[in-house]
Order: C-alpha cells, then sequence, then structure tokens
C-alpha cells in the first residue's frame, strides 16, 4: 500500500506539517495542544525562536532615525532636526537680524513717505528695540544661521548710514517743496498787495 | 543560552498556508509581531488591530500581532515610508513581511531605511520573516543575512541562479520533494496538503 502523503512528511524527516487541514485545524491558540504532533524540526525551530535574543550595544554613534523628543518619545525627522538647528542661532546672528529688519522697515517707510509724499517716520512699523518673543526676528536670524551670511562692520555701517540719511534725503525733498511753496505764497501775496497798491492810486 | 534576532524565508505558493505557517509561529514562541501586507490581504491578519506605525509608543505593545497596511504609507512610485516608520519605531520582536514582493523593491538599496532594517536586525533585536511565493521573489541581496528557509510547494520553476546562496541546491532539492508530497496529497483530496512545509538552515 503507498503510503499516504503524512506518513512520507514524517519519514523524510525533517518535513514540518500541520496535521489536520481546513476546517479541522486547530486554532492556533491551540497550537501547543498539538505540540505531540508537530514535527520534530518544528518544535526545535520554535524551541530555538523562543530563547532570549542577545542584546547587542549599539555603538554610541549617532544612527538614522535614533533621535526622539525627549517630552513625547516621538521620533524627530530630518527636516525637523534641520528647523531645530537653524532656530538655535547665535546673539550675533540676532543682532544682524534685528539690523536687517529695521533697515527694511527704513526703506518700506522711505518708500511710503516717497509715494504718499509724507514724512517717512508716519510709516515706520519697527521702532523700539525687539522683544524676547519677536517672531520676525527669530526667523530671520534662523534663515542667517541657515544660510551662513556674514556681514563686515564696514557693510554693516555703510548699511545703516544708507537707511539714516535715505530718510534725510525724504525729508530734504520734503523741506525743498514746502520752502518752494511758501515762497510761491509769499511772491502770491506780494503781487496782490502791488495790484491793490496800483488800483488805489488810479482812483 | 541565548541567540541572535534572524532572517528567515518562507516559501510557498498561493493555498499553502505560508501566513498561517507564521501565524503559528509567532503564538508558538509567544514574540510580539509586526504582520505587514501590502492591501491588508491575506484575510488571516484581519483579526488583528492595525497599529500605527508612525507612533512610537504605539509600537510598544507587549505581546500578539498587529497588522500594517504598507500601502497606506505609500507616497509614490518606489517610495514607501513603511519601512522607514518601522525602522524607528519598532524594537525587539518579529517583523513579517507577508507577499513582500508587492511592495519590497528586489534592489533592497532603492530604500535606505529597509537596507538599513537588514543590516542593523540583530543591534534592533528584529526576528524577520519574509513570505513569498518563489525565490526568485526574495530580494537578492537577503539571503547573504537569512539563517532559515521553510520551503513549501510552489509551481514556480527555479533557477539556481535565483537563490542566491550557496545552499541553492539543497533549497531546490527540497522544493521538488515537498513539491511531490504536495501533490500526492493534494490528489487524495482531504485537505492534508495545507501546511507541508520543510525547513532548510543555509
Amino acid at each position: 500500500m503507498e503510503p499516504s502523503a503524512k506518513e512520507e512528511t514524517k519519514k523524510n524527516s525533517p518535513v514540518t506539517k500541520a496535521e489536520e487541514a481546513g476546517s479541522q485545524m486547530p486554532p492556533p491558540e491551540d497550537f501547543f495542544a498539538m505540540k505531540s504532533e508537530i514535527d520534530d524540526d518544528m518544535r526545535d525551530f520554535l524551541a530555538h525562536m523562543k530563547r532570549e535574543k542577545e542584546v547587542v550595544d549599539v555603538p554610541d554613534i549617532e544612527m538614522p532615525g535614533e533621535e526622539t523628543d525627549p517630552e513625547t518619545g516621538e521620533s524627530i525627522s530630518d527636516e525637523d532636526k534641520g528647523h531645530l538647528r537653524d532656530l538655535n542661532y547665535t546673539q550675533e546672528q540676532k543682532f544682524w537680524a534685528e539690523l536687517m529688519l529695521i533697515q527694511l522697515d527704513k526703506s518700506m517707510a522711505w518708500i511710503g513717505g516717497l509715494i504718499a509724499k509724507e514724512d517717512p517716520a508716519k510709516y515706520r512699523m519697527r521702532k523700539a528695540k525687539s522683544e524676547e518673543d519677536d517672531y520676525e526676528v527669530a526667523l530671520t536670524a534662523a534663515l542667517i544661521n541657515k544660510y551662513h551670511v556674514k556681514f563686515s562692520l564696514e557693510f554693516a555701517l555703510a548699511f545703516l548710514l544708507l537707511g539714516k540719511y535715505g530718510m534725510m534725503a525724504t525729508k530734504v525733498q520734503a523741506d525743498i517743496r514746502a520752502k518752494k511753496k511758501a515762497a510761491a505764497e509769499a511772491a502770491k501775496k506780494q503781487q496782490d498787495a502791488e495790484r491793490r497798491a496800483n488800483h488805489d492810486s488810479d482812483r | 543560552m541565548q541567540r541572535d534576532a534572524q532572517i528567515t524565508i518562507v516559501i510557498g505558493r498561493n493555498g499553502t498556508g505560508k501566513s498561517t505557517f507564521c501565524e503559528k509561529i509567532v503564538k508558538g514562541i509567544g514574540a510580539r509581531a509586526l504582520a505587514v501586507t501590502y492591501n491588508g490581504m491575506p484575510k488571516i491578519w484581519r483579526p488583528y488591530p492595525e497599529v500605527d506605525i508612525t507612533h512610537k509608543k504605539k509600537m510598544t505593545f507587549p505581546k500578539g500581532i498587529r497588522q500594517v497596511i504598507a500601502g497606506r504609507y505609500e507616497e509614490g512610485r518606489n517610495k514607501n515610508r513603511v519601512f522607514e516608520h518601522i525602522y524607528r519605531n519598532y524594537r525587539d520582536g518579529m517583523i513579517i513581511w507577508d507577499d513582500c514582493r508587492g511592495y519590497i523593491n528586489s534592489a533592497v538599496d532603492d530604500n535606505k531605511y529597509f537596507r538599513q532594517l537588514l543590516l542593523d536586525f540583530r543591534h534592533r533585536m528584529l526576528d524577520i520573516i519574509f513570505v513569498v511565493h518563489s525565490p526568485a521573489d526574495v530580494p537578492p541581496r537577503v539571503w547573504g543575512f537569512t539563517s532559515t528557509v521553510w520551503v513549501g510547494a510552489t509551481d514556480a520553476l527555479v533557477n539556481k541562479s535565483q537563490v542566491r546562496t550557496s545552499s541553492a541546491d539543497r533549497i531546490i532539492e527540497t522544493q521538488e520533494e515537498v513539491n511531490r508530497i504536495f501533490r500526492a496529497a493534494k490528489a487524495r483530496g482531504d485537505n492534508t496538503h495545507y501546511g507541508l512545509f520543510r525547513r532548510v538552515d543555509l
């Protein structure tokens, strides 16, 4: 009589085979209930896999994906790490950030004054020193940090003077306009006075 | 006596009981495991809760099986973040890459996190099981890390060059033997063909 597939499997051990199939197969929860019927090889494999795994010391170097947020325990992505690195700017970078923003503010005020033909000081938005949580300064400083922007003292001085006297140029223009206007008014008054005098003498 | 974490390959055609076999391994050793499929198939994993692999805290479950659907983490052609999240957030457990041909590229280096998982599985104490239909579905570099192969019946004709291990002959011989037994059992029609796997240690 030809041996069944089941017998053949046993004979050619190690061959693992679930003893029952389809609807007759016991649920996986009863795995150990079938233990005596499980092939030796499978039992050996499970015994091997049940042994504790060796704990291998990971070298003390930063591995990709190792870093986690100490508060939440969640991983920090490369993008987040980049942002955190950029926001870790120096006081010098913060100083340059404030300087840049002040000059930008002066420039915008000058343009506004020029368009409106008004005193540029009226359009200044950043007059006082920045507060601790000034996000514009923080982000500008982070960008200076990110792109490694370097400023020389000469450049900084020229930048400051340009800002300062750029504002003065507008004031000069305004003064010239005011003087012209005053002169024109004075001339008109004089003409009126002369016209009145001539008119009285004709009488 | 302690052991190293290890990589195992389970080979078999549809209907040989590969996933059931893996489930029994997990239950047999009382491990905690991630069962990763591309789209939730086969349905044997469906009773198990799906885990959000993007949160490390949710990956600290002590025991049992959690389902991971790799398709949810796909972000375009050849870009699946399932490997990244598992690499970042999961340690000391088992990973079953079920029917992995659907989402694991044969070029291991295409995804740095998958490559890193292969390189670091011992450090991370991760037992990894690749479930495939034929030896040709195993990414070639995986053979170099594999300790055990469970060979079930397969229809695929296996070319020796596709099995990148010095034990290729033993695997092919075993496959032929299992195929023969499988055919005999199936012809008998009593469902005893289900769950036939033979072990080859590399």
